[in-house]
Formats: structure tokens, C-alpha cells, sequence
């Protein structure tokens, strides 16, 4: 039983990569308007970076997080952002296969349409965002004067933080994005998924409504995406959020799988 | 003429069609005001000022920008264009009595003068809910001034994105130039930070461009920061002039490499 399940979820790893090479194969054919996306990724990370700056050369500490607390935020952001973007080019498929019938001849492969529909598109020039994440997350801790035991031990536990994260990020998008099943554009799913996710660009102590905060630790768990996993470099570990994290992101995905199997159940066609 | 003013009416009519996209996008642009209200009020804390802005200005600031980003930013017009000359569908304008810039020109027009409609009322009731947090200005005047800058702007925007979706017929794929572009644009058009805040030399390097006229200026002029006077009108002017026979002259070069794909 446990050695099916493990080819099963093996063949399902390689379908996936098989689909992503392809993708990345075809995304990087135009080379210049490939190295342009590379540079317009870059510069809106930058961008957000220059925005916090700017903020803090006014302030010395926003809801209690100071400048480089903040800047670990950021970099949890654009780290899960970037990823889910490059893996699943956050589910976009999804309105593009239905509009254009695409999504029948995916439904009758003998392979999960789930799985499917997540690897379709992925965009290889989103890998910038998830190096530049990095690269702020580095400079941040350097600049926190953090005991070299306490990064590395809480380094562990800020990758399991983060891959929650992009559970969520990914469960968030696959929900949104169902909802093209009833639309017919779909397009402004995409901004909606996008407005939500930047708002955890900031620490979610902002929102100082404690009924907001609520909502957006629970409801939308965005606290889960960035302000969660920051806080393990600039509070320590702490074992009622890694729980939490682990509770959330599998109740996020278990609700998006029941919610996109009931779309596929209504969905009547457009062409096949 | 007519056949332009029922592009314009078409536009508005697909606006109507995809009504619940427009609410989605406009839902999606109220949280992100949400949510740097949120960001500005905690920043400001017992500060009085940040740069020369209180909180309320700050935040009329941001309001005034989405506003302008949702009604005169006609970013959708190099996907379209971009599309349609990849994809062969600009073959039909080739051969139809049809000037391809007026037609792309009165399309957007359609598509700004419905989001103005829907966008006008949608931040009315904000003004409802959060007029104690803002500071708008009580001069008519101002107003009047401010939709006239915001016109121009909406022209160098225009220009701007006609030229990237006409770039097409040199790089086949254009996805990389716009983002580069929107990005930038975004940062010198003060829609990220007002630019008063941003350091000096990125002050001095946007004086050369258009950019702030599209954003900041408008707003600046609304929110009494700086007085209407003509060269605030003048300039942008010139660059629109400028913007249009360069659109011209690479709209001449690029239909001559055309390649006409699917004829």
C-alpha cells in the first residue's frame, strides 16, 4: 500500500517536472523578452524595497517592527510570491484553459486534472523574485546582530514556515481561480489573488482593528504568508505557530481540492 | 467620425458586459487602499507630519492615485495591441478605412470614460466611510484644474503604451518591455510614494521626463502642494506632441516590417 502510494506520488512528481521543463523551455525562447521580464521582476521587488525605505527614513519603528523586521517581512513575501508564481504562475490556467476549451482535454489525461491545471503554467523569470527575496532576507538578518547558532537553528524552521506558506498562497490562488468556472473573464480573479497577497508585504500588527487582524490571520491567513515566518528571526521559534501554520495551510488546501472538485462537477464545456 | 464614436460606444458596452470584472478591480484596488491606510496610520503613530504630509493628506494622496491608476492608466491597450499584431489579427486594419491609433485612441477612450463612471461613485461611498481620515480641498478651482492635468496625463499614458504595443513588430513578444516599463512608470509617476518623499537625484533625474504628470503633478495641484501655473500644463503638452509624432513615425517604420502573419 505505502510503496503504490509512493510511485504513485513519484509519477506525479515527474509528470509535473516534465510539464514545467516545457514551460520553461517555451517561456525562455524569446530571449530579450525574456531578460526584460527578468528585469521588470527585479525592479518591482526593488520597488518594494525602496517603498519600506522610504517609509522608515520618516519612522523608526511601524507596529512595532523596526526597519530590517520589517525588511524580513518583505523578503517572506516576495520569497512565497516568487514561488508560487514560478511553480503554478499563481493558477492563471485555470480562466485561460476554460475560456478557450482547453481544460476537456486535460479532464480525459489519466493524470490528476488538479495536478495538471497547477503545473500548466509556470513563469521561469518569477525564480528573480524568490533570489531577491533571499537576498533581502540575508541582508536583513546580517543587520539584526543575530547569534550565528540562533540563524541557523531557526533557519530550519523558517524554510518549514515558508513552505506552509506557499500551501497556502497556493490553496488561496487555486480557490480564487476556480471561481472562473462562473465568470467569464476571469481576469480580475488574478488582481484580486495579487491585492491580497501584497498586503502581506507589511506585518499584519498594522492592523491595529483587532477584528481586521483576525480576519486576516484566519480568514485569509496572511499573517501564515510572511509576518509568521519573520517573526522566528526577530521573536525565536515558536512551536504554537509552526502548529498553527501546519493547521492552516492543510485545512487551506483540503478546502480548495473539495472546492475545485465541486467546480469540475458543474462545469458544462465550452467547446469538447 | 461616427465610425469612431461607435468604437467608443462598443467599448463602453463591453465595459457593461464584464461588469463583474470592473467590481472585482475595483474591489481589488479598495484593498490595497485598505490596507496602506492600515500601513500610513501606524507609520504616522504620534507623528504630526511625514515629509510635508499629515496623515489625512497622505492619505487623500493614495486615494487620489488610485483613482487616477483605475480611470486614466489604459495599460490594456499594449496587450491589445501586442496581440493583435503577434497574433495577425491587425491584418483586418490593413485593409479597412480605419486609422489604427484613433481606433485604439477612442477604444480606451470608451473603456476611461465608463471606469470614470463606475469609479466616480465607488469612491463616493469611500469618501462616505472615510472622509474623517481624509483632507480633500474645498476650492472648485482646484478640481477643475486637476481633471484637465488629468487629461494630459492620460495622453502621455496613451502615447506611451501605443509606442510599447507597436514595439511588437520588432520583438514578436512584448510581456518583458511592458512590465519593465510599468514598473518604472510607476515609481516616477509617484503612484508607489508621492515623489516629494523620494531621495533628490531621483527628483532631478524626473524633472527631464513626463512621468510626473501623469500622478503626481495632478494630485500636487489638487492638494494645493504646488499652484496650477501654465508650465504645468505646457509641458506635458509638449510631451504629448512629442509622444505623437514619435508613435507616427515608428507606427510607418513598423508596418514596413510587418510580416502579416496569417494572410
Amino acid at each position: 500500500m505505502k510503496a503504490s502510494a509512493f510511485r504513485k506520488f513519484w509519477h506525479y512528481f515527474k509528470v509535473f517536472f516534465v510539464i514545467k521543463k516545457l514551460g520553461f523551455t517555451g517561456r525562455a525562447s524569446y530571449r530579450l523578452n525574456f531578460l526584460l521580464l527578468i528585469f521588470a521582476v527585479s525592479f518591482q521587488m526593488i520597488l518594494s524595497v525602496i517603498f519600506v525605505r522610504t517609509v522608515f527614513s520618516f519612522v523608526k519603528e511601524i507596529a512595532g517592527w523596526s526597519y530590517f523586521e520589517s525588511l524580513l517581512v518583505l523578503a517572506s513575501y516576495m520569497i512565497v510570491e516568487g514561488a508560487v508564481w514560478m511553480l503554478f504562475g499563481q493558477m492563471g490556467a485555470i480562466k485561460d484553459l476554460i475560456r478557450r476549451g482547453g481544460l476537456d482535454s486535460l479532464l480525459i489525461k489519466p493524470v490528476d486534472a488538479q495536478l495538471l491545471v497547477s503545473a500548466w503554467r509556470g513563469d521561469l523569470e518569477d525564480v528573480s523574485r524568490v533570489f531577491s527575496g533571499l537576498a533581502v532576507l540575508i541582508y536583513a538578518i546580517s543587520n539584526l546582530n543575530l547569534p550565528l547558532e540562533f540563524i541557523l537553528f531557526n533557519s530550519v524552521f523558517y524554510f518549514l514556515f515558508i513552505l506552509n506558506a506557499v500551501a497556502i498562497a497556493y490553496s488561496f490562488a487555486l480557490f480564487l481561480q476556480t471561481m472562473s468556472f462562473w465568470l467569464i473573464k476571469g481576469h480580475s480573479l488574478t488582481m484580486i489573488q495579487d491585492s491580497i497577497l501584497s498586503v502581506s508585504k507589511f506585518p499584519t500588527d498594522i492592523f491595529f482593528n483587532k477584528i481586521v487582524r483576525f480576519v486576516f490571520t484566519f480568514a485569509v491567513p496572511i499573517a501564515f504568508i510572511s509576518t509568521v515566518p519573520a517573526k522566528i528571526f526577530s521573536e525565536g521559534f515558536n512551536f504554537i505557530f509552526l502548529l498553527e501554520s501546519f493547521a492552516v495551510a492543510g485545512l487551506f488546501f483540503w478546502l480548495s481540492r473539495k472546492f475545485w472538485l465541486f467546480a469540475l462537477r458543474k462545469y458544462q464545456s465550452v467547446g469538447g | 467620425m461616427r465610425k469612431y464614436f461607435l468604437i467608443f460606444k462598443n467599448a463602453i458596452r463591453e465595459g457593461m458586459i464584464y461588469r463583474i470584472d470592473t467590481l472585482t478591480f475595483l474591489f481589488s484596488e479598495i484593498l490595497i487602499f485598505f490596507s496602506l491606510f492600515y500601513l500610513w496610520s501606524s507609520a504616522y503613530g504620534e507623528s504630526v507630519t511625514i515629509g510635508n504630509y499629515s496623515l489625512k493628506e497622505m492619505l487623500f494622496y493614495y486615494l487620489a492615485a488610485h483613482f487616477i491608476l483605475l480611470t486614466a492608466k489604459n495599460n490594456e491597450i499594449t496587450w491589445m495591441i501586442g496581440e493583435e499584431i503577434r497574433m495577425g489579427s491587425f491584418n483586418i486594419f490593413l485593409v479597412q478605412p480605419l486609422d489604427y491609433s484613433k481606433y485604439i485612441l477612442f477604444y480606451i477612450l470608451g473603456k476611461s470614460f465608463f471606469n470614470t463612471l463606475i469609479f466616480t461613485s465607488a469612491f463616493c461611498v469611500i469618501f462616505i466611510f472615510f472622509g474623517q481620515y481624509l483632507d480633500p480641498p474645498n476650492e472648485i478651482s482646484r478640481y477643475i484644474y486637476f481633471i484637465i492635468s488629468v487629461g494630459l496625463g492620460f495622453f502621455i499614458h496613451f502615447f506611451f503604451n501605443y509606442i510599447i504595443g507597436l514595439s511588437t513588430f520588432w520583438l514578436g513578444m512584448i510581456q518583458g518591455i511592458i512590465f519593465s516599463f510599468w514598473s518604472t512608470s510607476s515609481l516616477l509617476e509617484g503612484s508607489i510614494v508621492p515623489l516629494d518623499l523620494l531621495p533628490d537625484f531621483l527628483q532631478r533625474i524626473n524633472d527631464f521626463l513626463p512621468f510626473k504628470y501623469t500622478v503626481f503633478v495632478p494630485i500636487s495641484i489638487l492638494n494645493g502642494k504646488i499652484d496650477p501655473d501654465l508650465a504645468l500644463f505646457l509641458i506635458p503638452v509638449f510631451w504629448i506632441l512629442f509622444l505623437f509624432f514619435l508613435s507616427k513615425f515608428i507606427f510607418k517604420k513598423g508596418i514596413k516590417r510587418y510580416e502579416g502573419f496569417g494572410i
